[in-house]
């Protein structure tokens, strides 16, 4: 017999987590320049490099992935989300900037069993105030959710990104 | 992937991407004996060290977010998250104004003690005079109440250097008066040594 279970039966809400990007949009958007060719939701994070390579002999693309470990216990414990987002940019932009490059681009990756929307909408923004105020597009609108010890997809390109590492 | 995190436990990861000419990566290949080693302030432990600052302040010390360190002055919950300081907009405009900064590390997990090494080249070590900046006060919190070795203290925190610089000695009254003198310390020197480690000094 068929069994009649939904996903939001399942735990999965997806309305929730439309909330956390829908709320983040506008200061996501903020971030981007005239090289970011994707909109939010799109599968790949698309950023023209034509204008940039020009200014180039030899472009060397430098990259970088970190996180902010337990800080995000403490932020979590304070329920002061207003700088984890400034720690995570500033935490990987550093480090290519530790090359000599100058960061352009960012992406983020937010997982957990029991976050609220709203808290992860706090997170997001903060990323985006950050790299706003380094001129670094968060081209990596997507956000893996897991809410309430399960997981919502919104949008691939981090996955890929990750596993690609 | 349910069952992956713990309840109440989450995960924050960011790739950020960058572009640099090859003839301008700094590397430290060009580091050399008597380059200065430049210390640029943290905010505070930045995203390292904290399972240990936790551990200490909450578990060990009991203390609440809303409590005060040591100095009674220094709330704990503020220290805690002092912003991770962003240095590349720093760096970014020391080269466009055309510093020859030969060595640059950010001080994350492993402290002074790991990451400088990782950009100077062998038959070097960096003498590091350990009081030759001020010690904000979440570090003289950690010095005050850690019983820990000297070596495993600056290991697990930045103790309030976020980044290094090394320079030509010519180079380092451009860099102070660029930067200003609270901003931009000496703290130490490359000497010559097989090492190819971090030797931390009390003067």
């Amino acid at each position: 017999m068929k069994k009649k279970i939904s996903y939001k039966d399942a735990g999965v809400d997806i309305e929730k987590a439309d909330y956390a990007i829908a709320s983040s949009r506008d200061v996501i958007q903020s971030t981007f320049n005239k090289n970011v060719l994707s909109s939010i939701g799109g599968f790949g994070a698309m950023y023209s490099i034509k204008d940039i390579v020009n200014q180039y002999d030899d472009p060397v693309m430098v990259q970088s992935i970190d996180g902010v470990g337990t800080k995000m216990a403490v932020a979590q414990k304070c329920n002061n989300f207003d700088f984890i987002g400034y720690d995570l940019v500033n935490a990987c932009c550093n480090d290519v900037a530790a090359t000599g490059a100058k960061p352009l681009t960012f992406l983020d990756y937010i997982a957990s069993s029991s976050l609220e929307p709203k808290t992860v909408s706090e997170i997001i923004s903060s990323i985006a105030v950050e790299c706003k105020n380094l001129g670094v597009s968060l081209v990596g609108g997507g956000k893996l959710l897991k809410c309430r010890g399960l997981t919502i997809k919104m949008n691939m390109t981090w996955l890929v990104l990750l596993r690609g590492l | 992937m349910p069952g992956t995190y713990h309840q109440n436990e989450y995960d924050l990861v960011g790739i950020a991407t960058g572009i640099i000419e090859r003839k301008n990566i700094v590397d430290g290949s060009s580091v050399k004996e008597g380059d200065l080693i430049m210390g640029i302030p943290s905010n505070g432990l930045h995203t390292n060290g904290y399972s240990l600052a936790r551990k200490l302040i909450f578990d060990v010390l009991h203390l609440g977010i809303d409590d005060m360190l040591s100095d009674q002055k220094t709330v704990v919950g503020n220290a805690l998250l002092a912003p991770h300081k962003n240095y590349s907009q720093m760096i970014n405009i020391l080269i466009e104004k055309g510093f020859t900064l030969k060595s640059l590390a950010h001080i994350t997990g492993g402290g002074l003690i790991d990451n400088v090494p990782r950009v100077f080249p062998g038959g070097l070590a960096a003498q590091i005079n350990i009081n030759s900046w001020p010690k904000i006060p979440i570090f003289q919190f950690l010095i005050e109440n850690l019983d820990l070795k000297t070596s495993e203290l600056y290991r697990t925190f930045n103790m309030g250097i976020g980044l290094t610089i090394i320079v030509s000695p010519s180079e380092k009254d451009r860099l102070v008066s660029m930067l200003g003198e609270k901003n931009c310390y000496e703290i130490g020197i490359m000497v010559t040594d097989s090492s190819k480690q971090v030797y931390l000094n009390e003067k």
